[in-house]
């Protein structure tokens, strides 16, 4: 069973490629242009699913988006649930970072751009796993 | 400058203050040696005067008292025809009168050494006066030695009402002479208390001279302790009036700081923005996961606009150190106009309208013109969801300017953002929540229009959405002509 994806992405190619290299490794990603829109997928989503299970199991966020930016869409899906796993991936150096991330919960992550597709991929299917370990 | 000119001025005025101290400290000290040595002087002339006439004077008068007892004697020896003791008496009544003239003589010469000794009037006239009765006392008594030897002459003839009348001349002068003697006791006594008030009166001028030009320096140096406190006082202000400047300055630098960080970041974010695909192609390509064509199509689109960030970052830092340089050229700014709009694609949404006038040529950068006019468009598809975008032209051929007008019917601009919308990062950095694009986009096109002479402004609309409007110089140069032509046509 492959992981559900959020990822929001602004970059078209970028979100391209996301989809190809994560369906290529048995997951299901959906694409958000921007930040609204990642917030309005994400709660269909969570409307969808009666059940109480969780509506993705990583959302990618970049801080840059159009529309509403990546610390506020963080806090509108966290205010949702509050346990929701969310990588944010940046292009901005770390110092940028530091000060946004610390408003943010533990269950937060960044990674830095460039990266290569495999490790990102690998980065959430060892996340994951570590957690249903535990 | 100002302040160099003060500090002269202010050293120059201390200098000045010091120096009046000193030299008055120095007249003082001057006034002080030369009455001492004004009053020595008296005081010498008071003991080496004084002292010898008053001896002279009490000689005289000695000498007188024994002359007359001399005389008393010769006579009473003539009567009694002692011829021995006559001839004795006469003689020593004769060196009595020597012995007068010689005192007197003496008493004179010293009187006459003082005369001309640079002493002052008053002293000088005492001294005549000493000298007038001196001669007059010579005189009385060589009257009075005549008289005397005529009597004791003429007792031999025993005349004696003539003898009664010479005794009562004789007695006549002799009292004369000691009325005299007397006097200039009394003169040489006026003296020594007018050359006493004298060096009294000096000492008093001394002293009263000095303590003015003592309270002098005092009240020159309270007035040089005011100006110091003065002096003092502006320089603390000057001091508080350097340091707030100083922290002004270093507000505004901490200020261009964060700016240049702010700049830095997101310089560095749009560069690695297209890279990041770039590196995913590559890959995607590299496992067989995509077609090299798709991979190399993506990665040419991304390149070019790495190289359009790359050229903006470039261009920010022309505009920063105004060295932003213009290729002019004539061309239809009504073709770049409607080339650009077309280039968005109207969608149910957003319908973008254009009314621009047909023909118009100007004379400019044709690359940095249509730079700011996609910008703009940008901007105004960027704000608005639903609605209308207008790009409008109008020229102006009087004031040769071309006016192009790009409204929307989007959200607007922020209040607090409207007054510094062109300025650098006017819409915020990466840390506050609001950003939307870089921040660099509207100061680009300032910097662009302002090159070209042109002004950029911006206001929002009544209704809904915001208006940014430019003008830039039709002709780069006009001459007169050539608009004469224009208008006409």
């Amino acid at each position: 069973m492959g992981l559900h994806i959020l990822a929001a992405e602004d970059n078209q190619f970028a979100g391209l490629q996301y989809k190809k290299i994560f369906e290529k490794h048995q997951h299901s990603i959906t694409i958000a242009r921007d930040g609204e829109e990642c917030v309005e997928l994400y709660k269909k989503r969570l409307e969808e699913s009666h059940d109480g299970s969780e509506p993705f199991n990583v959302v990618l966020l970049d801080f840059v988006m159009p529309k509403k930016n990546g610390v506020r869409v963080a806090k509108d899906i966290l205010e949702l649930r509050p346990n929701q796993k969310i990588i944010f991936v940046s292009a901005f150096g770390n110092g940028v970072l530091d000060d946004a991330t610390t408003i943010l919960k533990d269950s937060v992550e960044i990674i830095q751009k460039p990266f290569s597709l495999e490790f990102l991929v690998k980065k959430l299917e060892n996340g994951y796993a570590l957690k249903n370990m535990r | 400058m100002s302040m160099d000119n003060h500090k002269t001025s202010t050293s120059l005025r201390i200098g000045i203050s010091i120096a009046m101290i000193i030299m008055m400290l120095g007249l003082a000290i001057f006034l002080n040696i030369f009455t001492t040595y004004a009053i020595t002087n008296q005081m010498k002339v008071l003991s080496d005067l004084n002292i010898p006439i008053t001896q002279g004077i009490s000689h005289i008068y000695t000498i007188q008292q024994m002359q007359y007892q001399s005389f008393d004697d010769t006579t009473i020896y003539q009567k009694i025809d002692n011829s021995k003791n006559y001839e004795f008496s006469k003689s020593q009544f004769e060196s009595y009168s020597n012995q007068f003239d010689y005192q007197i003589k003496k008493i004179n010469e010293l009187t006459n050494s003082y005369l001309n000794y640079g002493l002052d009037y008053d002293t000088n006239k005492e001294l005549s006066s000493i000298i007038a009765n001196l001669n007059e006392i010579e005189s009385i008594h060589s009257q009075y030695v005549q008289k005397a030897t005529q009597i004791l002459e003429s007792q031999s003839d025993d005349n004696l009402k003539d003898s009664v009348t010479m005794q009562t001349a004789l007695e006549t002068k002799q009292n004369q002479l000691n009325l005299k003697i007397s006097m200039l006791d009394g003169g040489i006594q006026n003296l020594t208390d007018a050359l006493e008030n004298k060096a009294d009166e000096s000492k008093q001028k001394s002293v009263t001279l000095q303590a003015v030009i003592i309270i002098s320096a005092g009240i020159i140096s309270l007035a040089l302790g005011y100006f110091l406190n003065l002096i003092n006082k502006d320089l603390v202000q000057e001091v508080i009036r350097k340091t707030k400047s100083l922290q002004k300055a270093n507000r505004k630098l901490e200020r261009i700081n964060v700016l240049k960080d702010d700049f830095i970041n997101i310089a560095s974010h749009e560069l690695k923005s297209p890279l990041h695909p770039i590196y995913g192609f590559v890959e995607l390509a590299q496992n067989g996961d995509i077609g090299m064509e798709e991979a190399l199509a993506g990665i040419s689109k991304q390149a070019r606009q790495l190289e359009e960030v790359a050229n903006r970052i470039l261009d920010i830092g022309r505009i920063d150190n105004g060295i932003l340089q213009l290729s002019y050229e004539k061309f239809n700014l009504s073709d770049l106009l409607l080339e650009i709009a077309s280039s968005y694609r109207s969608n149910e949404k957003i319908k973008i309208e254009t009314n621009v006038e047909k023909g118009i040529e100007v004379e400019a950068d044709r690359v940095r013109v249509g730079q700011v006019i996609h910008n703009l468009i940008n901007n105004a598809l960027k704000f608005t969801e639903a609605g209308i975008i207008q790009v409008i032209t109008q020229q102006d051929l009087e004031k040769n300017l071309i006016e192009v007008t790009i409204s929307d019917s989007g959200s607007g601009i922020h209040p607090d953002i409207l007054p510094k919308l062109f300025n650098k990062f006017a819409t915020r950095g990466p840390k506050t929540e609001s950003w939307k694009g870089n921040g660099l986009g509207l100061y680009l096109c300032r910097g662009i229009i302002n090159a070209h002479g042109g002004h950029i402004f911006a206001y929002n609309n009544k209704e809904s959405g915001a208006t940014i409007k430019f003008t830039i110089p039709i002709m780069r140069h006009l001459n007169a002509r050539e608009l004469h032509q224009k208008i006409l046509n």
